[in-house]
């Protein structure tokens, strides 16, 4: 029976992993499905017949079946940075997990996160640049690794360019759990210091039901823990369902008046956490289906973002025709902290200043981004939005980096381009 | 110059701003109504924001100047009319001229002739009934130069925090009047004598943003402090790359402000950069010459006026630009070099 301990790719290390390194967000007692996939001992007969139905069902097309004794003593980390360069080029992200595997290597979960980047930035050499302990690069056609150390911790980051190298779209990868130090490095050090050449990306509730639909097609989308912060009153709000779990969507309707931060679904075999900061973790079950869905559709809304944030600069001799809006919550436009908010979510970034030509409650701010040069005017007026217009020289990554950052601050659930009319009703220039 | 005239100045500074501010907020309402208002932009065949009117007998530049399709004109002023006579006497001058415009400007800079100009006058609402009185007052004595073919329409104008808006109402007093219509349709006058305006109107900011965004300035002087705010927020990152040393000159700055604003005075430029240079923010490079060493003011208040007026009062000494503190510190690091390299002779 020893040598029949087999595992499924990309499952067994998650929900090893998941209790090690993750416990805020993996109660054990909300595992009790995965006993099926944990292919060992006594369980096995029962085990098999799970595996097969996953297969049969094509959740699964990377499963492979890898008896315990062949997998090597080698970390995942160790082994990518370690591939031969033919190799590494050839690597597909789809195909990680069955290359891992194929390797004798233990697949574990990894961390996302989904960024943009200016036009022409190599993300890779941005990263490497600046990155806080960054020891080394190593390109690849689609991107490269990132060889980083922690202390006495060595780990190794995936740079993923979507599509073509420069196409501004690229995805960080890494076995790193994403509350542990070294990824929160990833997304509070090494990004800002790449910015504003590389910039973070902001999910909306549209994105995250826009993502569990198509995730229905891998079964249905349960979801078993969600955190928001609700907008009234900058109060968290944290809800799992240990037991009868709603779907994305069910969960989601009772966030009315939140923002949603993080979502952990379960859909399948599959474990997989979304965060608002367009990030996500793959726990277990299909890695392709996770590839193909989850970052899919992270790559779609950065590369949505990064479309309606470029080109923005102003053309000094045509009239302003669109800006940038975000809806806030009445009570949030009308606050008097709104405007501390406003103006210390952007100083807070490096290298941003502002300067106040209307305080509240119509607000009028200048911000400058002197990592660039960009600048934006900032208003709040009375229709409970904030009109970002873009000035001469408006950068890409300045305008993601100063969007988000007030958004974070507000409460942003979406930010949206929108056409000046060229005319207003009459009836709006009277007192009424 | 004494502690107190240095607080005094600089609280002026920072009224002016916010003044200059509050203006440029009204002519962008103004240029609402007459450019993207519902039926009342098909009556209008140009706007100009910051005319200047030459005739033989005098130069004329007020706040704005509307040529309706029908040969007829609007001539817009702002004033914050003060209690003293000079003031009333100064204000009269000037709108007086506008009286006897007989052209104004149209679309690509000409003059156009006009059939009749009407005068509209912009007042703080505290002061506005007072100026009726007085303009009222000054053209019943004989032995007072003004006396316009018509008396202006006089509007008192407040912001309404609670609505968010600006409030424009016509201003008590007999003599006080809408603005003629000439039939035209509609027209301020067919507005404020509408069932629902009551002589008011408002300005509301979400309207006239991105005018404002487009266009900064009114055609009053700009005071130093919005220009500096104006030159450290905006133009100068976009000639640094964000920062480091810019050279430039007063002509050049104008030059680009006019490009992306559509105004730019070089005189108000230079008084803009003298108030950096007293903040300790650029240097004078030759007779016309300014070497401004732009970047992210460590110590700085959310809002970079603030900063910029504590600079001005605490007046900074010590290198300005990039490059001379990059002088000053090789000479620092020369000088301890050597001393160490002397210390380790004297110990042999």
């Amino acid at each position: 029976m020893r040598n029949l301990c087999q595992r499924l790719a990309g499952a067994d290390s998650a929900w090893r992993q998941g209790f090690r390194s993750d416990q805020a967000l993996f109660d054990p007692r909300e595992r009790r499905e995965d006993h099926r996939i944990r292919v060992q001992g006594t369980a096995l007969q029962g085990n098999f017949g799970t595996l097969g139905w996953h297969m049969r069902h094509n959740l699964c097309p990377s499963a492979t079946i890898m008896p315990m004794d062949q997998l090597k003593d080698i970390h995942f980390d160790d082994w990518l940075w370690g591939l031969p360069q033919g190799q590494l080029d050839a690597l597909e992200l789809p195909s990680l997990a069955r290359a891992a595997v194929e390797d004798g290597v233990d697949f574990p979960q990894i961390s996302v996160t989904t960024a943009i980047a200016e036009d022409d930035v190599d993300p890779l050499a941005a990263l490497a640049e600046r990155g806080i302990g960054i020891e080394d690069h190593r390109p690849s056609k689609w991107g490269g690794l990132l060889r980083a150390r922690l202390k006495q911790r060595r780990y190794t980051v995936v740079v993923y360019g979507v599509g073509e190298i420069g196409s501004g779209v690229v995805h960080l990868l890494g076995s790193v759990p994403f509350t542990e130090r070294p990824w929160e490095r990833v997304d509070r050090s090494w990004l800002p210091a790449a910015h504003p050449r590389l910039a973070g990306v902001i999910l909306n509730r549209a994105d995250f039901e826009s993502i569990g639909d198509r995730l229905g097609r891998l079964g249905e989308v349960h979801v078993t823990r969600m955190t928001a912060r609700v907008l009234r009153d900058g109060s968290s709000y944290s809800r799992g369902w240990p037991e009868v779990q709603p779907t994305h969507r069910e969960a989601l309707s009772e966030a009315d008046g939140m923002i949603v931060n993080t979502l952990r679904l379960s859909v399948g075999a599959s474990r997989i956490h979304l965060r608002r900061s367009a990030g996500a973790t793959f726990y277990e079950g299909s890695w392709e289906a996770f590839v193909e869905i989850v970052l899919g559709s992270l790559a779609d809304a950065a590369a949505e973002r990064r479309r309606m944030l470029s080109g923005r600069d102003r053309d000094p001799v045509d009239p302003v025709s669109e800006t940038l809006v975000m809806d806030l919550q009445p009570d949030v436009a009308s606050a008097t902290s709104t405007r501390e908010r406003v103006l210390e979510s952007i100083n807070a970034l490096r290298g941003a200043r502002t300067a106040v030509l209307h305080a509240n409650p119509y607000l009028h701010v200048v911000a400058t981004d002197h990592l660039d040069g960009s600048s934006f005017d900032i208003l709040i007026t009375d229709d409970h939005r904030l009109t970002i217009i873009p000035g001469v020289r408006a950068s890409t990554g300045s305008l993601a980096r100063v969007t988000d950052a007030v958004g974070l601050a507000l409460g942003m659930d979406e930010l949206r381009l929108e056409s000046v009319p060229e005319e207003i009703p009459a009836s709006e220039v009277f007192a009424g | 110059m004494p502690a107190g005239d240095e607080a005094s100045k600089a609280e002026l500074l920072h009224a002016e701003y916010e003044r200059y501010d509050r203006c440029v907020d009204i002519v962008s309402a103004a240029e609402v109504w007459f450019t993207r208002a519902e039926g009342m932009r098909d009556t209008v065949a140009h706007f100009e924001r910051y005319p200047t009117i030459e005739t033989d007998e005098t130069i004329a530049t007020p706040d704005f100047t509307v040529l309706f399709t029908d040969g007829t004109a609007y001539v817009g002023e702002l004033s914050n009319l003060s209690l003293q006579a000079a003031s009333l006497d100064s204000l009269c001058e000037q709108i007086g001229r506008y009286d006897r415009l007989d052209r104004v400007p149209g679309s690509g800079g000409t003059l156009v002739e006009v059939s009749a100009v009407d005068v509209l006058l912009f007042v703080p609402h505290s002061e506005a009934n007072s100026a009726v009185a007085r303009m009222a007052t000054a053209i019943a004595d004989e032995d007072h130069p003004y006396s316009p073919s018509r008396f202006p329409s006089v509007f008192a104008w407040s912001f309404e925090a609670t609505k968010t808006r600006y409030v424009f109402t016509l201003a008590g007093g007999q003599q006080n009047h809408r603005p003629r219509g000439h039939e035209r349709d509609p027209s301020l006058e067919s507005w404020m004598s509408s069932a629902t305006s009551y002589d008011t109107l408002i300005g509301l900011p979400r309207h006239f943003q991105e005018i404002k965004v487009a266009s900064r300035f009114m055609n009053d002087p700009t005071p130093a402090l919005y220009m500096a705010m104006l030159l450290w927020g905006t133009v100068l990152p976009s000639m640094s790359g964000g920062e480091g040393d810019v050279a430039t000159s007063a002509a050049d700055l104008a030059e680009r402000l006019r490009h992306d604003y559509g105004r730019g005075k070089t005189a108000e430029v230079a008084q803009a950069l003298e108030l950096l240079r007293v903040a300790g923010l650029a240097t004078r490079e030759g007779d016309d010459g300014w070497v401004i060493a732009h970047q992210p003011i460590n110590r700085h208040e959310d809002d970079l006026a603030a900063t910029l007026i504590d600079r001005y009062k605490s007046r900074p000494s010590g290198p300005v630009t990039f490059a001379a503190k990059e002088r000053a510190r090789n000479v620092r690091r020369e000088r301890e070099s050597n001393k160490q390299l002397q210390t380790g002779l004297e110990g042999q």
